[in-house]
């Protein structure tokens, strides 16, 4: 026995419980009754919860549980994965084209009926830029656009986007990024 | 009593040597489902729900005491793990990963509802060797303790389950809940003391 060692940890304790605590400790517990008592209360919490069995459902169930995650993961939108990444590209390819288009169409737009009227300046505070300066903006009109005619022959633009996960989401704010400065170039030439 | 006739003969011991003796082929094969998943082939992702829907449905169950939250809870978690797992990068294991997922489904779960402790109906009970009596008092003390673990804090609760029935080590349940080792050996300490309280009380005349 070391002389002068304290008293075990927690950690310490548990380690004696489970058997894989260090000859130093299985020599404390030796001449230390406090810890030993406190091991072997360690040793009853663990016998008492390896008590509680999980009832097991019947053979039949796993095969009815598989069957439940395959349909769940096929009704899922975000499941169609080789729709995926072509969805990605063509609505990339459609939110830049609609970018790409829109600062030129600026007198159509005041013409359209259901187009959003010119907002008027805003405070310095706002942080809400002007129409035409909005990516966003853009990026909702499109999202209209697309949604009134459908996209593809599997799911409207928006529901497919909603479907996208986080990478997903990512991938195409890249791509959109790698699209927009050319818009962005387009109108100043104009 | 020497140190060596104090040690616990752990239930589990013999399977965790299982377990770890198993533990690279498994690895390998998990490995491989998921690259072939990350590939789009659906059917390999049929594979680890097959391997893993036990595990994953006796963890839920454990947390939310009945069989329906289990299963619907444990069904949204391969749902989860297969919208992922094209991020799954392999630095954990895969059982670790969707342990993750499963932990963090129970505790959204549990957050947004009231445990409603009902059993599994008797009649989908297997096991029909024991004699009725001591069928039924087997299942009261598992029903018992079950509880009792429920009671107990989320972190406490989480750690008992991974470790205890799930026979995780200590470093892979610090990494499902991202604590540290010491942290889940303190809970864990402090678990199985709160756990003989709440069931030595309740027994208690």
């Amino acid at each position: 026995m070391i002389r002068g060692r304290s008293h075990l940890g927690e950690a310490e304790a548990l380690d004696a419980a489970e058997g894989s605590a260090g000859f130093d400790v299985e020599d404390h517990l030796l001449t230390c009754p406090s810890c030993r008592g406190r091991v072997d209360e360690v040793r009853e919490g663990w016998r008492l919860a390896e008590e509680a069995d999980v009832p097991e459902p019947p053979p039949l169930y796993w095969e009815s549980f598989r069957r439940q995650v395959g349909r769940r993961i096929d009704e899922s939108p975000a499941s169609r994965t080789p729709m995926r990444l072509g969805a990605i590209l063509a609505a990339a390819a459609v939110l830049a084209g609609v970018a790409l288009l829109a600062p030129w169409r600026g007198g159509e737009r005041t013409a359209d009926p259901t187009a959003v009227p010119e907002a008027d300046v805003l405070p310095a505070w706002s942080a809400l830029p002007d129409p035409q300066d909005d990516t966003g903006f853009r990026i909702l009109e499109a999202l209209a656009a697309s949604n009134e005619a459908g996209f593809g022959s599997e799911c409207r633009l928006a529901e497919c986007l909603v479907a996208l996960s986080d990478e997903e989401s990512q991938a195409l704010a890249e791509e959109l990024r790698t699209s927009l400065p050319d818009a962005d170039a387009g109108r100043s030439e104009s | 009593m020497t140190a060596d006739t104090q040690r616990l003969p752990f239930v589990l011991a013999a399977s965790r040597e299982e377990t770890r003796g198993r533990e690279s082929p498994l690895r390998e094969a998990d490995r491989e489902a998921v690259l072939a998943c990350q590939g789009g082939q659906r059917e390999a992702f049929d594979r680890l729900v097959e391997r893993y829907q036990r595990d994953v449905y006796r963890l839920c169950y454990r947390y939310v005491n009945n069989h329906d939250d289990a299963n619907d809870i444990a069904q949204e978690v391969f749902l989860r793990a297969y919208r992922a797992i094209g991020r799954f990068r392999g630095d954990s294991s895969f059982s670790t990963w969707l342990y993750r997922i499963a932990v963090n489904a129970c505790l959204n779960f549990r957050a947004a509802r009231r445990p409603r402790f009902q059993e599994l109906p008797d009649d989908l009970l297997v096991d029909a060797s024991a004699g009725a009596g001591e069928r039924m008092l087997e299942q009261e003390r598992s029903r018992r303790v079950r509880e009792a673990v429920s009671r107990l804090p989320q972190k406490q609760r989480a750690t008992v389950i991974l470790k205890v029935y799930h026979d995780l080590t200590h470093e892979e349940v610090a990494e499902v809940l991202g604590a540290s080792v010491g942290t889940v050996k303190a809970n864990l300490f402090h678990a199985l003391g709160n756990l003989r309280k709440l069931l030595n009380t309740e027994v208690a005349p």
